[in-house]
């Protein structure tokens, strides 16, 4: 890949091709139980934007900055019927429009003239979700770890300083599992699996079995969720859904969507929030291989390729089949959205099914690991 | 000097003129005593490597960066036949060849292509050398302190956040004493010596003589090091070998090798370890001058010149006879490598004697202390 291909594909601010092609997805930007009476910053694809709920109940995202003088409404105030901005108290619905200027004169044109940039949103599985791209919006995909009832749901989150790339291919590559996840799946530690990668029209099916009987089935939903059966040591088991959110160029913020069967106990949510880490700083163990934490040792090696990796000078093997197909359908969508057509995995008039996966893990003895 | 000169003589990444001027050197990069079974990060000339000790012993020194998908070495596991990436099990050995690719099918001659950047390495007095230049590597040179039995040794090392070039001239500047280290040696305060200067084959013996028939001998060893007696307040004399280390243009890092000879043995070496510094911060003192700790006292002054000091902007006096002498040697040593010459000090055979003496030392030390006779290593 020549760096000028590597720049097309990771980069994502506004007007810039993956950029424009990641405008056309949904994308979590926070917690909904922890979206209050408090203004939250937060930022997507390059852009800073406020999160705010106001009286209705209904969240709300603005851009973040005060139209008026530019200050940041993240210091502002939520009212009954919108947020107001500290510095000279303009007011906004949610919706963008200006409802106040108290120091302008009564009556003032300037408050109907004015407008804030306001993005839709949505809420499903104990987020929020926000669409930034071209009206009309899709849909938001009823995938089951988001749509299912009958469950625990958890939902945390935690940043990773490197580009969304990194960490969407991580979802394609199927074949780290035999090393960085050795010491949490031994099942699988350094044997040489067999992976068959299958395009769907949501991303990628790999199924993956090693000599002895070990397999997992895990799914990657384009353009860089993972969908998959967790079954760590030492770890419950769980539906996994990985969201990775990119949210500038050089930081992606991960939310992690786990459920287990309620088994007709009806519904929980359990919102952990975000995960405080220290960029470059991992949890080490003591466990005869690469010394990481579990949670750790995807951001770990994933920051370790840099903000964002040089891919001109990789050497990829026949193992990174899954890597390559992804970064072709990557290069595809951004073509696609040059033409005007939408990417894949985007569902418009899809109907209320939920949208299930067949993931799973399989010991070496066979048996199908239950959640 | 013009900003030009001023960038030919600083930067050090590979493929810069003094960049492969230092190449031609060995280099210290880590404590022997502390590289186990875990891989080291290390940075020497720019350059982001991996230091770690496999099975057999054997060291290897690896570029960082793994040639598969780029994840860093530094997160692998040392194993008995080198060190193992962490992402993806891809092994290498000491030697840089790929040993293991379990992902790929058996047989893939994918392995056989593949090389990582691997660079010669070398233990001397509880230190890692390492050299990252064209082959044939020089040797590295007996300097009395690498090489003498005789002697109990400490190893620290520290950092300095400015580039290599202002640390290696302080080495040259023996005014500076008199001015910055007024505090640890009152009796020089503020003296002028008188300064001689002598070319040697490793750099120059520099002869300070003060007021008093107080004598202070140091040797300059090219491109960066200083041998010298250390005598300050309150400090029992000791021998030093300062190796200034190039880390990038903005990082260089100082190994301290302390010395005491000793005519009876066993011999102790302390490995004290690497202590890290933010940039211009310290303690302030109360000592009626600087206001800057005695150990601090080089660093902050050095940092204080910029990551990259200035030269185009200098007022050089006479006093400053060193530091152009210096940097004759410098520009010399970059215009051979460029001409395919060794640069200046570079030792591709031994010399008779055991190991190279150096008759550095000094018959002061504090206003506390009784003057010794000139203590010679």
């Amino acid at each position: 890949m020549t760096p000028e291909e590597n720049e097309r594909l990771a980069r994502i601010g506004p007007g810039t091709p993956a950029g424009n092609l990641m405008r056309r997805y949904w994308w979590p930007v926070w917690f909904s139980e922890l979206t209050a009476d408090k203004p939250v910053p937060v930022r997507l694809l390059g852009e800073d934007l406020v999160l705010f709920r106001d009286a209705s109940g209904a969240a709300a995202l603005l851009d973040r900055r005060c139209p008026h003088r530019g200050a940041s409404l993240d210091l502002g105030r939520v009212e009954d019927d919108g947020l107001r901005c500290c510095y000279h108290g303009w007011k906004f619905a949610g919706d963008g429009r200006c409802l106040e200027m108290p120091a302008e004169p009564p009556g003032s044109p300037l408050v109907a003239e004015t407008r804030t940039t306001a993005y839709p949103t949505q809420e499903a599985g104990g987020l929020v979700f926000a669409y930034l791209g071209p009206d009309p919006a899709p849909q938001l995909p009823r995938y089951d770890n988001l749509f299912r009832g009958d469950c625990i749901r958890r939902v945390s989150a935690s940043f990773e300083q490197c580009n969304w790339m990194q960490r969407a291919e991580n979802a394609v590559d199927q074949m780290h599992s035999i090393a960085l996840h050795a010491a949490v799946y031994p099942e699988f530690a350094l044997k040489r699996p067999e992976v068959d990668w299958q395009r769907t029209w949501y991303g990628v099916r790999a199924a993956f079995k090693v000599p002895d009987g070990a397999a997992k089935v895990s799914h990657f939903i384009f353009p860089s969720h993972s969908r998959y059966f967790g079954a760590r040591v030492n770890e419950d088991a769980s539906h996994n859904c990985n969201l990775r959110v990119p949210v500038d160029d050089v930081t992606t913020l991960t939310f992690s969507i786990r459920l287990r069967e309620a088994r007709g106990k009806g519904d929980e949510l359990i919102t952990a929030g975000l995960r405080e880490v220290e960029p470059g700083r991992y949890q080490r163990v003591e466990d005869g291989w690469w010394g990481l934490a579990s949670r750790d040792q995807d951001r770990a090696c994933q920051e370790s390729q840099g903000p964002i990796a040089d891919r001109s000078r990789e050497i990829l093997g026949t193992s990174d089949r899954g890597v390559i197909m992804f970064r072709r359908m990557l290069s595809e969508a951004i073509d696609a959205v040059e033409r005007g057509e939408d990417p894949p995995g985007i569902l418009r008039g899809a109907g209320d099914d939920i949208i299930t996966f067949d993931a799973q893990k399989i010991r070496d003895d066979g048996e199908v690991i239950e959640a | 000097m013009t900003p030009e000169e001023n960038e030919r003589l600083t930067r050090v990444g590979p493929g810069t003129p003094a960049g492969e001027m230092l190449r031609r050197y060995w280099w210290p990069v880590w404590f022997s005593e502390l590289v186990a079974d875990k891989p080291v990060p290390v940075r020497l000339l720019g350059e982001d490597l991996v230091l770690f000790r496999d099975g057999t012993g054997s060291l290897g020194l690896l570029d960082r960066r793994c040639p598969h998908r780029g994840a860093s070495l530094e997160l692998g596991r040392v194993e008995d036949d080198g060190l193992r990436c962490c992402y993806h099990g891809w092994k290498f050995t000491a030697e840089g060849r790929c040993c293991d690719m379990p992902a790929e099918p058996p047989g893939t001659p994918l392995m056989a292509e593949v090389r990582q950047t691997a660079y010669q390495v070398q233990e001397t007095a509880g230190l890692v050398f390492a050299y990252l230049g064209p082959d044939p590597a020089p040797l590295l040179p007996r300097y009395d302190l690498l090489v003498r039995e005789d002697c109990h040794r400490v190893l620290y090392s520290k950092e300095e956040h400015c580039n290599w070039l202002q640390r290696a001239e302080n080495g040259y500047d023996p005014h500076h004493l008199m001015s910055l280290h007024a505090p640890g040696y009152p009796q020089i305060a503020l003296q002028p010596a008188k300064i001689t200067w002598e070319k040697t084959p490793h750099g120059f013996r520099t002869q300070m003589d003060y007021p008093d028939g107080l004598v202070n001998v140091t040797q300059q060893i090219f491109p960066s090091h200083t041998r010298r007696l250390a005598a300050r307040v309150g400090d029992e004399p000791r021998h030093y070998f300062n190796l200034r280390v190039p880390i990038d243009d903005h990082l260089t890092i100082t190994f301290f090798l302390q010395a005491l000879i000793a005519e009876e043995g066993p011999y102790r070496l302390e490995t004290r370890g690497h202590t890290s510094y933010e940039r211009m911060a310290y303690d302030e003192i109360d000592d009626g001058w600087w206001r800057i700790p005695s150990h601090e006292q080089d660093r902050i002054a050095q940092e204080s010149q910029g990551l990259i000091a200035d030269r185009s902007r200098e007022y050089l006096g006479t006093s400053d006879e060193g530091i152009v002498l210096f940097r004759r040697l410098v520009t010399d040593s970059i215009k051979a490598v460029e001409e395919g010459r060794d640069p200046f000090g570079v030792i591709r055979e031994h010399g008779p004697e055991d190991y190279i003496r150096f008759d550095a030392g000094k018959n002061f030390s504090d206003g506390t202390l009784a003057p010794p006779a000139i203590i010679r290593a």
